[in-house]
């Protein structure tokens, strides 16, 4: 969408607003904030920085969300690549740099790489280069997390990472709640700051989610995106009530009836939606209906973009057709056959409608049988008073693996040990033996790691 | 002290598999003949281990499965020294 393109790139290099617009403020932190004006300003005092980085392969590791944002603008059309980098040790980094394929890396602290480093904040003193003026095409390079740990990195232009973004005229104040460094998070800030009079408010990652509910309060934040696991936790917390939503976005993580119907009851004048995406592929579909899956009819359908089936496991596959096909780095392939990439992420056809059954990888073997906690996780939730539910396997010496399973309960529930009783009995009916947990407990809390998905070990 | 804790998540344990004792639990009752089944075993094991931090099954290479419930507190107290 180069419209949206020029948009960002042109924050900095058109003189055609308004000073109304200018002076817009739209990207909001807890302390500061910047219009068009206050990066223009930046870009002439690091014209020096801007210069030197300009055509060359940068990592940009910032802490504050804010800082980061505002680099995502000044750098874009300037270096030829961008690897944002998650929260990660210096060694880590140094196994990513070794590989020679980044130029520097630009931090807001002190770091021992095995690469140049400039820290945003120095006072650098570089040779006074002419700005490239030429546009160079940015490769925004993606983290996203491997199944051992290490992030594998997809490299993505700015065209496809705003494939699904919609213009609007409307005033739309979204909460970043998801980290600018990941697929989910930039997909939220590229959406907020492509319309003229959207803002983005994006608090310090250090905030616990009740500061977080007070700043997106006083800002009057109206469009929301989070993990299914994240709106639960919005949702047990009164201060829910006082927020005006219009716009709520749901994904990363199976968004189950239940989720769904509750955020329809607490915001009756929302629009909801939940989205299908992986950071390969990008976003892969959205739906508004209120229900849970998608439309059978999306599968094997040809005008679709992109291309959907399900593989012989009845896992998900996508086809890629703009994004690149490779890893950076590892330069592994990220597609098999004919373009198609497996998501790993089971289905179900259930009547007209495609249902996520969990991760393929995340099944436990218990006496012999797979399960998918998602799917245990789901029908427990089904009961109103259960607010969230984890199902984790627990090894054990003498059978394999058991089912544990930890629940938040309603406020409401006076004996949790009765109705715990009395949910075993009601799982009899609803679960195979083998998929009713061994222990049910119930819990204060539920952990989710930095992208708002439960912590599953 | 290893005796007191393992009581009382045997009976969390028969709790959560809706088992019942057939007789009292004492020093020389057969584990698997006191009403808790096998699944209920894995269970104590695992809450066992969530509290104390070890599971003596998992981690000795020979151990003499115990039957009687003294061996079973047996196991543990070794373990623990």
């Amino acid at each position: 969408m180069s419209s949206s393109k020029s948009k960002i790139t042109s924050y900095l290099k058109q003189p055609l607003f308004s000073r109304e617009e200018r002076e817009h403020k739209f990207l909001l932190g807890s302390e500061r904030s910047f219009s068009i004006k206050d990066l223009q300003e930046i870009e002439n005092e690091r014209e020096n920085i801007l210069g030197y980085i300009a055509g060359k392969s940068i990592a940009i590791f910032l802490e504050d969300e804010l800082q980061l944002s505002s680099w995502l603008i000044l750098t874009e059309s300037i270096v030829a690549e961008l690897y944002i980098l998650p929260v990660m040790s210096e060694e880590e980094m140094n196994n990513i740099f070794n590989s020679k394929l980044i130029d520097l890396v630009l931090t807001d602290r002190s770091i021992d790489v095995n690469i140049e480093s400039i820290n945003i904040h120095d006072q650098c003193s570089f040779p006074a280069k002419k700005k490239n003026t030429k546009n160079v095409k940015t490769n925004w390079v993606l983290p996203t997390s491997g199944t051992t740990g290490l992030p594998k990195f997809v490299p993505h232009s700015l065209s496809t990472l705003t494939r699904t973004t919609k213009k609007s005229k409307k005033s739309f104040i979204w909460g970043a709640l998801y980290s600018i460094k990941r697929m989910a998070g930039i997909q939220v800030f590229l959406q907020a700051i492509s319309s003229q009079n959207s803002k983005i408010l994006i608090p310090d990652s250090s905030l616990g989610i009740d500061s977080k509910l007070d700043l997106f309060i006083s800002h009057n934040v109206n469009c929301l995106s989070a993990t299914p696991s994240m709106w639960r936790k919005i949702l047990m917390n009164k201060k829910h009530m006082l927020m005006n939503l219009e716009n709520i976005t749901l994904g990363g993580e199976m968004s189950d009836q239940n989720i769904l119907n509750k955020l329809k009851e607490a915001y009756p004048m929302a629009r909801i939606r939940h989205i299908y995406a992986t950071t390969e592929a990008g976003v892969i579909f959205s739906i508004t209906d209120n229900k849970e899956g998608f439309p059978k009819s999306f599968i094997n359908e040809k005008n679709r973009q992109p291309e959907l089936k399900i593989s012989k496991k009845s896992t998900l596959l996508v086809k890629l057709n703009s994004a690149s096909k490779k890893y950076k780095i590892t330069n592994t392939s990220i597609a098999y056959e004919n373009n198609y990439i497996d998501t790993g992420d089971l289905v179900e056809i259930v009547g007209d409608r495609v249902l996520f059954r969990g991760r393929e990888s995340g099944k436990i073997n218990v006496g012999g049988n797979l399960v998918s906690p998602e799917k245990i996780e789901n029908i427990i939730m089904m009961n109103e008073k259960i607010i969230m539910c984890k199902v984790i396997p627990k090894v054990s010496s003498i059978i394999g693996n058991i089912l544990f399973c930890e629940i938040v309960l309603g406020s409401n529930v006076l004996d949790s040990k009765k109705f715990i009783e009395g949910l075993k009995i009601k799982l009899k009916k609803d679960l195979n033996d083998y998929e009713i947990p061994s222990l049910i407990r119930a819990v204060d809390n539920i952990e989710l790691n930095e992208t708002g998905k439960i912590i599953r070990k | 002290m290893m005796e007191k804790t393992i009581r009382k998540y045997f009976d969390e344990a028969l709790n959560a598999t809706g088992s019942k004792l057939n007789q009292e639990l004492n020093n020389n009752t057969v584990l698997l003949e006191s009403g808790l089944d096998s699944l209920g075993f894995a269970l104590l094991v695992a809450l066992l281990e969530e509290e104390l931090g070890f599971d003596p099954f998992a981690e000795l290479d020979d151990v003499l499965y115990p039957s009687t419930f003294s061996e079973f507190v047996q196991v543990y107290e070794q373990f623990k020294k």
